[in-house]
């Protein structure tokens, strides 16, 4: 299996996922949620993005973080496909929904 | 394409996956059928597509009737925003008697009579007041102390329902008050008006004693029970209301505060945190304590008093109700610290003694202490349009739609969540704040989920506890 998450440095870690599966709006979304354990700097290359984790304190678990992230990469992504099929019809339904207020 | 998938947000939880929709409706799908729905691939006889078309996460046929059916729905939940401002509070005076632990408006001294409203600064409250659009008209009055400016209570009150003749609207009056300096000529009067009450019970003698102490005394306990009977003669059983405020010191004690509610005569009690404002945001330290430890007590609590329920003693927990019916029912509950957009100035706002006009009764706390960032106008100078209608409550009210904030977009709990930028404010700086590091959101999040866990064991008897509280009656076990 190819490499995925490479350990740079004993407190920073990189993380390779392919654009071709990940938008980058689901990598930002992702990331966010980790913002609290993590520096992290996103560098997208080519067919591929990079995500570089630098833990902020000690405590941190690098690994299990890219581990969980992967996870947390694929949810976003179904959300925003999924969510892509019904936009117009969030958009219609809270129209309909103000509609009678609406000048 | 076999079905329509309809707007909705997931998260795992419990080795499932929570779906819930626009309108918080909501069920548990196996990762194997979450993937199947979302890949279009579950059929029509499956159950897990019966489900999924009940609560319409999908549609079949019919879409623009489950569409306007949806919109019906929302715009129920979204109720508050056609009633516009129907809280309104009013600061009397920031004078007061008690010395909390945790005072979150900076009171007065006792003497300090340049703290009080005067009469024409509530003559133009109540003008303000009437220029809201909505037809229910709640005044609370708040403090410091409000009782210590009793005259300008009465001058409000009297204003409001003479001009209520005219104007037709319901009202509701109450008073936030330490009880201690309520007497019988005062519940005479108050119940010539139908005033309720809304006092403060930290738990048992000592944890009350220890986080309320009076001016004076130290014991203001015996004096609070003691008017809370009173007031009971006076106004009758169901008048008076009672809050907690959770320190360090009382963290611990959650089954002896309810105990002692229960002791009391009150039939509900709502656990609150502590709210990061005025002494308790100076003496963090002391009174403080991790989120995480209020959340693990919390549910302790909650246990205990559906088992109380169970035993047959009617008695729920105002948090709790407040989420279960925003899960279990269709309605808006009206709650402003929990609502999106946020209810800042729109479902609530204050007053202060200087008619000041304060976002939220939050918004108020920390301007005395100094930063008045959510203050919208005064009464005295502003018009009602430059109030409520100003381009600055707008920015507001735009930046507190958890639809559109980061992470809240996404959650799958946010329809029975809200926005708070006042805390946000408070906590991090900044009034979207970070979702990562809120104690709020983690708060909210891990509630809303260990109710969720409740309700997803479906057992019989926590049912009926929970639709009891909803429906504020108790059901035969």
């Amino acid at each position: 299996m190819k490499e995925i998450i490479k350990k740079i440095e004993e407190n920073k870690l990189l993380l390779t996922v392919p654009n071709s599966i990940y938008e980058k709006e689901a990598i930002l979304n992702a990331s966010y949620k980790y913002t609290d354990k993590c520096y992290i700097n996103i560098e997208p290359i080519e067919t591929i993005t990079e995500i570089y984790f630098q833990k902020k304190n000690e405590s941190i678990n690098l690994e299990s973080i890219a581990l969980d992230f992967g996870n947390e990469l694929i949810d976003q992504q179904i959300r925003l496909t999924t969510g892509r099929e019904y936009k117009v019809i969030r958009e219609e339904l809270v129209k309909k929904a103000f509609s009678s207020i609406s000048k | 394409m076999n079905y329509q998938i309809l707007p909705y947000r997931f998260e795992r939880l419990n080795e499932n996956i929570f779906l819930s929709n626009e309108v918080g409706e909501y069920l548990f799908l196996n990762n194997e059928n979450f993937n199947r729905f979302i890949e279009h691939k579950l059929q029509p006889e499956e159950k897990a597509f019966k489900d999924l078309k009940s609560k319409q996460i999908l549609a079949d046929n019919n879409i623009d009737d489950v569409i306007e059916m949806l919109a019906t729905k929302y715009r129920t939940k979204k109720h508050f925003l056609t009633e516009f401002t129907a809280l309104h509070m009013v600061v009397a005076t920031l004078r007061c008697n008690s010395n909390c632990s945790y005072c979150q408006v900076s009171k007065k001294d006792l003497c300090d009579v340049n703290f009080d409203m005067t009469k024409k600064t509530a003559k133009k409250v109540v003008e303000k007041i009437f220029e809201s659009p909505s037809n229910n008209i709640k005044i609370e009055f708040q403090g410091g102390e409000p009782l210590l400016n009793f005259e300008i209570i009465k001058f409000i009150i009297e204003k409001v329902e003479w001009t209520n003749l005219f104007r037709k609207k319901n009202l509701e009056f109450v008073i936030c008050t330490n009880l201690t300096s309520i007497d019988e000529k005062m519940l005479k009067w108050l119940k010539g008006h139908k005033v309720y009450i809304s006092t403060s019970i930290d738990g048992p003698k000592e944890l009350h004693n220890l986080n309320r102490p009076l001016h004076d005394i130290d014991n203001s306990y015996d004096l609070v029970t003691e008017k809370i009977k009173l007031c009971r003669t006076y106004l009758g059983n169901d008048s008076v209301s009672a809050l907690m405020t959770t320190t360090s010191q009382t963290l611990n004690y959650f089954k002896e505060i309810i105990d002692k509610y229960i002791e009391l005569g009150f039939n509900s009690v709502f656990l609150r945190s502590l709210n990061p404002y005025g002494f308790a945001k100076k003496d963090k330290h002391i009174l403080s304590y991790p989120m995480v430890d209020f959340i693990e007590n919390y549910k302790k609590a909650l246990d205990y008093i559906i088992d109380l329920n169970i035993k047959g003693k009617f008695f729920s927990e105002g948090y709790a109700s407040i989420i279960l019916t925003r899960i279990l029912t269709p309605f808006s509950t009206g709650f402003v610290d929990l609502q999106s957009p946020a209810g800042i100035a729109i479902s609530g706002v204050i007053y202060d003694y200087d008619g000041d006009v304060y976002v939220s009764d939050e918004g108020r706390m920390l301007a005395s202490v100094g930063d008045k960032k959510f203050k919208i106008g005064n009464v005295e100078i502003n018009s009602y349009q430059e109030i409520f209608n100003g381009d600055y409550l707008h920015e507001l009210i735009e930046n507190s739609i958890a639809e559109s904030l980061p992470d809240c977009a996404t959650c799958a709990f946010l329809s029975y969540c809200g926005a708070d930028p006042v805390r946000n404010y408070s906590e991090q700086g900044d009034i979207i704040g970070n979702r990562t590091i809120s104690e709020i959101c983690k708060k909210n999040k891990s509630i809303i989920q260990y109710i969720l866990s409740l309700l997803q064991r479906n057992e019989k008897d926590i049912n009926k506890v929970f639709w009891s509280w909803i429906a504020r009656k108790s059901f035969e076990i």
